[in-house]
């Protein structure tokens, strides 16, 4: 047994630094365990700050923090539904913890994340609602963070956060990795919610805890599903696909401000670094769609998100502006993605390939059979029909068109990028 | 877990008696295919063959209807034990429809 140390002071010091730096590497983990064995992510949460009050009035700092904070939240965690009266339901679960705490010194925290993951991502609870827990639970964000990167009220955000909670343990959705019946389902709504996530973001790493949503931490979370699904093809283009569009994120806008669009942006800006670790992700998720044991049946075909991330891809290996923009296999990666896909969205960037390797006339004749009544709200068929109209001589026209997607964009970097396009019409 | 799930169409979409019956073969193959999973499944009746109690603390009065304007009404509940909200999902997807519709998937208080 140590003696007792006068010098308690230091001793404090480093406890209370290894107990902050547990939480920041393994809250998530510890969070996923209590979660799944409790199947209320409320209930984990409170359970795991009570642990927390509980370490900092430790004397002695245990040996393994993460191991300590799992047991105690999880008695924690059991006296609260103590108190809820739901001791009986418990009480055997009470008995094989006593039994496990026998040996409290090799305990191991049972590697929940993923199916937390599936949980928050369930695609029974409403898409933003569903970004809001994940951010929340997983990242550990606060509901001030994501009410900025929502722009919603961050009460709104709180009462979200609180309904799905009360969803996911009431509900009957359950704190596994879900079975093949369910998987294509399930995986799409967590890598949507991944989407959802980063487009909300902002650059960068954080640098406060009040601060909004930044893309660091979804990449990292990106990072984490496709490292817990290492088989999942689409679980790595996702990541493959963020990776490269923060790698572009410093070009998209010069140094007033002004948006750049991808064709101008300056290749030596690009963080080559990520464009490195996104290409090994997109390598990665190739392989295993040509693996012919891969899963699904539809893996046979290359999925919307793989192309998505191969277009990502042909971009980012461009090197300079000198070089021609890679326009012909952007078309032809649209073409492929159009016969899987066939939204609006995905032809209306396949017109404005179309119009770059077959000329502006191709480009508008394929305009014109989108469905004039679904696009009439939609800034960017405007911008797209403007500039098809600007390049065919269609001045007048296309100024109409400029001002009908000026009108339609919030975005203030898109409209004054808008704004300047038709300004040069009117000379 | 037990779910009732709670059928709501609009009944005048139903234009003729081979549409329902139509419908109502489906449903009946639905149930078969349930097998244990079903606790009960019941078609209702139209909404103007309801008659509705309110209370109000010792008063209680007695109504027609509801007639509520919506045109999507109450119109057949499924009561199912599942493992999970999946496959609750799942069954309420295969329920047949004439058109448009929702069904209200509901967790049931009771367990097992």
């Amino acid at each position: 047994m140590k003696a007792k140390t006068p010098e308690v002071a230091p001793q404090a010091g480093m406890m209370t630094s290894s107990l902050a730096d547990t939480l920041n590497r393994r809250r998530f983990e510890l969070l996923a365990a209590l979660s799944a064995r409790f199947r209320d992510i409320d209930l984990a949460e409170e359970a795991l700050s009570e642990a927390c009050l509980r370490a900092v009035s430790q004397p002695q700092p245990p040996s393994d923090w993460a191991a300590w904070l799992y047991r105690t939240a999880v008695h924690a965690a059991i006296d609260q539904l103590r108190r809820r009266q739901h001791a009986r339901r418990h009480a055997e679960q009470e008995q094989q913890l006593r039994a496990e705490s026998a040996d409290m010194a090799d305990s191991t925290i049972p590697d929940r994340r993923l199916a937390l993951i599936f949980a928050c991502g369930h695609p029974a609870i409403d898409a933003t609602s569903r970004a809001a827990l994940m951010l929340s639970v997983v990242c550990g964000l606060t509901a001030a963070q994501i009410a900025t990167a929502f722009l919603i009220p961050a009460s709104t955000i709180a009462q979200r956060l609180t309904r799905a909670k009360r969803k996911l343990s009431g509900a009957g959705i359950i704190f596994e990795i879900p079975g093949q019946k369910f998987w294509p389902e399930r995986l799409n709504a967590v890598l949507s919610t991944l989407e959802v996530a980063y487009i909300r973001s902002t650059p960068g790493v954080p640098a406060s805890e009040a601060g909004p949503i930044h893309a660091n931490q979804i990449i990292e979370l990106a990072d984490l599903v496709s490292t817990l699904l290492p088989e999942e093809s689409d679980a790595h283009a996702v990541s493959a696909t963020l990776n490269f569009s923060e790698a572009r994120r410093r070009a998209k806008a010069d140094c007033h401000g002004n948006m750049v669009p991808l064709d101008q942006q300056a290749p030596e800006d690009w963080d080559q670094g990520l464009i490195a670790v996104a290409r090994r992700k997109l390598e990665r998720a190739e392989r295993i769609s040509r693996t012919p044991a891969a899963k699904a049946p539809t893996a046979r075909h290359p999925s919307p998100r793989l192309i998505k991330a191969q277009l990502q891809r042909c971009w980012c290996e461009r090197l300079s502006l000198h070089a021609p923009a890679p326009w012909e296999a952007v078309l032809q990666l649209y073409d492929q993605l159009v016969a899987i896909e066939d939204s609006p969205f995905t032809r209306l960037n396949r017109a404005v390939a179309l119009g770059e390797v077959e000329g502006a006339a191709a480009a508008l004749s394929e305009l014109n059979q989108l469905s004039a009544d679904r696009m009439s709200q939609f800034a960017p068929y405007h911008a797209v029909h403007a500039a098809m109209l600007a390049k065919t001589g269609e001045t007048s026209q296309a100024i109409a068109a400029y001002d009908r997607a000026i009108t339609l964009t919030e975005d203030q970097t898109e409209r004054s990028f808008l704004e300047k396009q038709r300004s040069e019409l009117d000379r | 877990m037990k779910y009732a799930l709670l059928i709501h169409e609009d009944h005048a979409a139903y234009q003729s008696e081979n549409d329902l019956h139509a419908v109502m073969e489906q449903h009946a193959r639905l149930v078969e295919s349930l097998g244990d999973t079903l606790l009960a499944a019941e078609g209702l009746r139209d909404q103007s063959t309801t008659t509705t109690l309110r209370r109000d603390g010792d008063t209680v009065d007695f109504h027609d209807g509801p007639f509520a304007e919506a045109r999507e009404q109450l119109g057949g509940i499924y009561i199912i034990e599942v493992e999970s909200l999946d496959e609750a999902m799942d069954v309420a997807r295969q329920i047949p429809m004439i058109s448009k519709g929702a069904v209200e998937i509901r967790p049931c208080e009771s367990e097992g």
